[in-house]
């Protein structure tokens, strides 16, 4: 119902914009004109004039002050045309392609490239190139001269681990790609990189490994971020929502991940990254459910600390999502459940309280949401204080005030501890609506509602896709290899295969890689 | 399909607001019920139903800051001609729902027991919320609601701690603990009879004197105190006799349902002075036969035991000692089964469920004498073999000589 409303108000606005091509022109001063108009009131755009060839040849190059470096500009760039060539007079010394001449001789930049579209030059210069333009020739230099004030690596902010490497994306496509190149060396990592955004001209990079990935998702993610047309890309959010399966649905099936280690190891197991300049984070397709209850420090770990991390993540992913429901369920149905004296503390602790069980879960939740998103945009020296406020005045005082009683705020405090154990945000933020459906549906029927509610949800999961896989494998499809990294994290030396759905080449490594007993070589014991 | 998904979903979530809250009964419009206590009525076809409900905002506040603020439960009566006629008139006074899932102690006073329990009983089977765990208490010489009213400084429920009570003496062979599921399971058999926990006030007489003399001066009234020992026999659904300390132990010897208690036998050479023995494990196994087309019940205890202590100072832990000990202590079990065997037969009451074992090992022989049965039982002849052991003599060979 909302998809037809949303696609008939899409079909009304989008006018089909065809990209022409714009012929440069040949002869500079049109060129010159031509840029000045465009760029009428942009303080921030340089062109600078200068002659060659002991005055002969006029050119100019144009770029943008604050995106370029200023020292590859001058050396590279400048001080061959104007010096080198300040005693060449390209007549006498038989150049007969000044263009070419100055591309293989003079330029000393490492990343020159040409083209003969007058817009793309203007787009190079307005992402840190310098474009040339030399009068006499329809094309233009881009040298690459990109340089610009950008955040170092830092350790991650929101994905923290003890183990594995302490470094996190940038906003700068560059750096993240060579995070990533840095982590798998071989030719076979592919960047593909695409514009998109008709005013952000944000730049967009696809990146696998070739023999790996299987080739039709990376058809289809192609596909489908060339079908998007927006007028800025501002943040992987912005990707996510625009190609994902369900986007009505509270559950997220892109994955997104601050960390590099994370990335390549999707990749490695045959996922796509969509990389985006100006996010700090990197989303990767396919997306199973089992990846949100996975850290990527699982893997650095003792595989069977591992498992055993794995499994409490699970059972508080199920507990956070079930917890306030039950409570509800029992204090307003089946009080026979609780054992007498649990049952006498809570019905005390209930005593006085004005509101039905369920009304106070849901506050309660309310207030705790609204104290976390109240701790996120704090700054910092005060978000600790509202930390200790709210725990304090919510706690202590609403009890006190008889707005609450103590089991609920226990309940409401495990619940929002827990989500912090799902190391995923988008996961553990999907869990508040499918909480509150599961509460309401416990107020009205008990026990019976959450068995209807989880009904609701697991139908819904295995409903879900993401780029063609099932969003519940390995467990529903289920597959015995799969679940060698679901329930538990095999040791390394047993992940002999890649996840099966999403890979063309299943075979990871060689069986039998346990290490052995070294092998008592009796000659050896007699030469000493 | 997709606005048919739409249509399910949107049907789904407005149907469970349809149906309101079905059912719903918020744990604060509850009046939690500990205990129940049914006596007969002043008037004689009417029983008064007692029940003991637990205030929690006074438990809360014990634990909270300490300081009584007066007692922990609410112990009321109404009458009726059936028990959920009673039940109801609690809405009177109480303005909560009863709610039995918590319920632990169901108390019938002697009076209404001697005239039967079965028409009382069916409540407690019926009604869904109530746990079959409910221990069957029959009040010697009090009404249960004196039992009800009683108090105790350790537990803030008094039922929880009769509940305890009835427990730990179960745990040394002192009471026949009987819940409300074994007793309504005997109570449907017609051949064996079912038993039940005897409870009663502490010395009384003492008690009351002292109520009254409290009552006259306008003291504080001293509390009443409660013990659960020895057994209530029933002969179908009537109470016909009492059993003590020794005969409860005896029938649950052969019931196989002693699982620690001390048993005092005397030393060999002075009367005065007493060993006790520890029983660490015992077990029975009743094997019917006919002789003669007569039933005959053959009872084997098999026990095992350590020496707790002996007054007396010879060593007695030699080859002859224990072999001694062993005698003397199968025997004070024989005379305790026979004890209880004797007054069983006595009122015609198989408490022991021997029509049941031979009903088990003969079925066909079973069905010619079931019509008998209540002719046969007083004269049935039953053998008791115990076989006792000593296992462990503690730490010491013989008592310490005082010099």
């Amino acid at each position: 119902m909302f998809r037809r409303l949303i696609n008939k108000a899409k079909d009304s606005l989008i006018t089909k914009k065809q990209k022409k091509k714009e012929p440069i022109s040949k002869d500079i001063e049109k060129n010159y004109e031509r840029l000045k108009k465009l760029f009428a009131k942009s303080e921030d755009v340089t062109i600078r004039r200068f002659t060659m060839g002991k005055g002969k040849v006029k050119v100019f190059a144009l770029f943008v002050d604050g995106m370029i470096n200023k020292k590859l500009v001058d050396d590279d760039i400048l001080k061959p045309l104007i010096l080198k060539t300040r005693s060449i007079d390209p007549s006498k010394e038989k150049i007969k392609n000044i263009y070419n001449w100055v591309k293989e001789k003079v330029l000393t930049a490492d990343q020159v490239k040409e083209t003969d579209d007058f817009k793309e030059g203007v787009d190079a210069a307005l992402s840190g190139d310098t474009a040339i333009f030399i009068d006499g020739y329809n094309r233009a230099l881009l040298a690459s001269t990109r340089g610009w004030e950008e955040r170092g690596v830092q350790k991650p902010m929101v994905e923290k681990s003890v183990r594995g490497p302490k470094e996190a994306f940038t906003e700068t496509l560059r750096i993240n790609t060579s995070l990533l190149r840095r982590k798998v060396k071989d030719t076979n990592l592919k960047f593909e990189s695409m514009v998109i955004g008709e005013i952000s001209r944000t730049l967009v990079s696809i990146s696998y490994i070739g023999g790996i990935a299987d080739p039709k998702i990376v058809k289809e993610v192609k596909k489908r971020l060339k079908s998007i047309e927006i007028d800025g890309i501002l943040d992987a959010g912005y990707i996510l929502e625009l190609i994902e399966d369900n986007p009505l649905s509270p559950l997220p099936t892109m994955y997104r991940t601050e960390r590099p280690d994370g990335v390549a190891s999707k990749l490695l197991e045959g996922k796509v990254a969509i990389i985006i300049d100006g996010s700090p984070d990197v989303i990767t397709v396919p997306t199973i459910f089992m990846e949100y209850l996975i850290a990527s420090e699982d893997y650095y770990q003792n595989s069977l600390f591992s498992t055993f991390t794995r499994w409490l993540r699970i059972i508080t992913f199920i507990g956070t999502l079930f917890l306030p429901p039950l409570y509800v369920a029992v204090i307003s149905f089946h009080q026979e459940m609780l054992p007498t004296p649990l049952v006498i503390s809570v019905a005390a602790a209930r005593e006085g309280v004005p509101f039905p069980v369920v009304i106070e879960a849901i506050l309660m939740g309310l207030l705790f949401e609204l104290l976390r998103e109240a701790g996120t945009r704090m700054p910092r020296p005060i978000g600790q204080s509202v930390s200790i406020v709210g725990a304090v005045i919510v706690g202590q005082a609403a009890v006190e005030a008889g707005l609450t009683s103590t089991p609920m705020v226990m309940v409401a405090a495990l619940t929002g501890l827990g989500i912090f154990a799902v190391p995923s945000v988008d996961m553990a933020l999907a869990l508040i609506p499918l909480r509150l459906l599961l509460t309401i549906f416990a107020s009205v029927l008990g026990l019976f509602g959450i068995l209807a509610g989880q009904l609701i949800i697991t139908i819904h999961m295995a409903s879900l896709r993401s780029f063609g896989i099932p969003y519940l494998s390995p467990l529903a499809p289920g597959t015995y290899q799969g679940l060698k990294d679901t329930l538990v994290r095999a040791p390394w030396w047993a992940m002999n295969t890649r996840p099966q759905l999403m890979t063309e080449n299943e075979v990871r490594q060689d069986i039998n890689q346990q290490p052995q007993d070294p092998e008592d070589d009796e000659s050896d014991l007699l030469n000493e | 399909m997709k606005r048919k998904v739409i249509l399910l979903v949107i049907i789904t979530l407005l149907s469970s607001s349809i149906s309101g809250c079905y059912d719903r009964r918020p744990i604060d419009n509850l009046a939690l019920v500990a205990a129940t206590g049914i006596d007969q009525a002043k008037d004689k076809d009417k029983i008064r139903l007692t029940v003991q409900i637990i205030k929690p905002s006074v438990i809360k506040g014990e634990s909270g800051s300490g300081g009584t603020k007066g007692q922990s439960v609410w112990v009321l009566s109404t009458t009726g001609y059936t028990v959920l006629e009673a039940v109801r008139k609690f809405t009177e006074q109480v303005g909560r729902n009863l709610f039995w899932a918590h319920n632990m102690i169901i108390v019938f006073g002697e009076d209404l027991a001697r005239q039967g329990v079965n028409e009382y009983i069916d409540f407690f089977n019926r009604n869904p919320e109530l746990r079959k765990r409910s221990w069957i208490l029959i009040s010697k010489g009090v009404d249960a609601k004196e039992i009800l009213e009683a108090k105790f400084d350790l537990e803030s429920i008094p039922a929880s701690a009769i509940d305890l009570l009835v427990k730990s003496e179960k745990d040394n062979a002192k009471v026949r603990a009987v819940d409300l599921q074994e007793f309504s399971k005997l109570l449907v058999n017609p051949q064996v009879s079912p038993t039940a926990a005897r409870i009663e006030l502490v010395a009384k007489d003492d008690l009351r004197k002292k109520e009254k003399k409290a009552k006259e001066t306008g003291a504080k009234e001293p509390p009443k105190r409660v013990r659960a020992n020895g057994a209530a026999i029933f002969k179908e659904d009537r109470l016909v006799t009492w059993f003590g300390e020794k005969e409860v132990r005896g029938l649950l010897w052969v019931l196989g349902e002693v699982k620690n208690s001390i048993v005092v036998i005397s030393c060999p050479d002075d009367k005065d002075k007493k060993i006790s023995l520890e029983v660490t494990q015992a077990n029975s196994k009743i094997t019917p036969r006919f002789v003669d087309g007569e039933p005959v019940i053959n009872i084997k205890i098999k026990e095992e035991g350590n020496l707790g202590d002996q007054m007396c100072k010879e060593n007695l832990v030699t080859l002859e000692g224990i072999e001694m000990l062993e005698r003397r202590q199968a025997a004070v079990i024989r005379n305790e089964i026979r004890l209880a065997l004797k007054q069983a037969q006595e009122v015609n009451s198989d408490i022991f469920r021997f029509a049941q074992v031979i009903h088990r090992s003969f079925p066909q022989k079973w069905k010619k004498i079931k019509g008998d049965w209540d002719e046969i039982f007083p004269r049935l002849q039953v053998n008791v073999e115990v076989d006792s052991e000593i296992r462990r003599i503690g730490l010491v060979k013989r008592a310490n000589e005082a010099k």
